[in-house]
């Protein structure tokens, strides 16, 4: 969903093989640091609370790893998830969220902080090369 | 009935515990000398697991309740691996991840995370 958004296009099987998606048991985090290539650079790691406006301010959307349980539009579900950071206001971030439909989804700042910091912060960056030597 | 962990001191060949600490009567105690360091709290280790097995395993994977035990001769907080996921409460145990009790570092060797892979989708595999 990262990559779409970015306007890379890449096929959904191809995609899975390379992260090594197991049915059900997910992605192994650290396995997006495989798609680094010639023309995909990679930033994968522990974040603070303030690095999703950095790389806003890059135009750049974050893949945050997080608790669902913490995001009310969950409605009281509780698993692990990955959704894309694409937007900030003062109160709010506006999120993708892949099992949800393609709208975006404004979710309370500190509510999507919490869903994180249940993760350690953990977010991934993915952007092409020659877009910006960062 | 779960297990209550309580971190204490012994002094004087005595165990100082928290003063919070519920001790009900006639419940079964183990005793673990773990030395002289401090071991880390149950739900520091269990974010440390949770981590790896994120990181390492599959992002759907927790680890769930822990115990202390020696491993190999170091003692360490041993969690039940749970697959959570959506519209059910987390599955399992598929297996366990083991966290050094001191240093928090991952006690799980390749073998066993690919054994939690084999058994997660073995056990997947056994649901209606």
């Amino acid at each position: 969903m990262v990559l779409a958004y970015q306007q890379i296009i890449r096929s959904q099987p191809d995609l899975a093989m390379q992260l090594g998606v197991r049915s059900s048991l997910g992605t192994p985090t650290r396995s997006v640091l495989g798609l680094a290539s010639n023309q995909l650079r990679v930033v994968y790691g522990e974040r603070t609370e303030s690095t999703p406006q950095k790389w806003l301010a890059l135009s750049l959307p974050s893949v945050a790893f997080v608790q669902v349980g913490e995001l009310s539009y969950w409605q009281g579900e509780s698993f692990q998830h990955a959704v894309v950071v694409i937007g900030l206001e003062d109160n709010a971030v506006w999120l993708l969220d892949p099992d949800m439909d393609e709208t975006a989804i404004a979710v309370d700042l500190d509510e999507f902080m919490l869903a994180w910091s249940g993760m350690d912060y953990l977010d991934a960056v993915i952007y092409q090369v020659g877009v910006d030597d960062r | 009935m779960t297990t209550t962990f309580y971190q204490g001191v012994v002094k004087h060949g005595h165990i100082q515990l928290p003063s919070a600490a519920n001790l009900p009567e006639g419940s079964y105690v183990y005793v673990i000398v773990a030395g002289p360091e401090p071991i880390l709290a149950e739900e520091t280790a269990r974010r440390k697991a949770t981590r790896w097995l994120v990181e390492f395993v599959g992002n759907m994977l927790m680890a769930n309740e822990g115990r202390i035990q020696e491993i190999n001769g170091r003692m360490a907080w041993r969690f039940g691996v749970f697959i959570t996921g959506r519209g059910h409460a987390p599955r399992g145990p598929i297996g366990y991840v083991d966290i050094d009790a001191h240093t928090g570092e991952s006690l799980v060797t390749a073998q066993q995370a690919e054994e939690l892979i084999a058994h997660g989708t073995a056990f997947i595999n056994t649901l209606p």
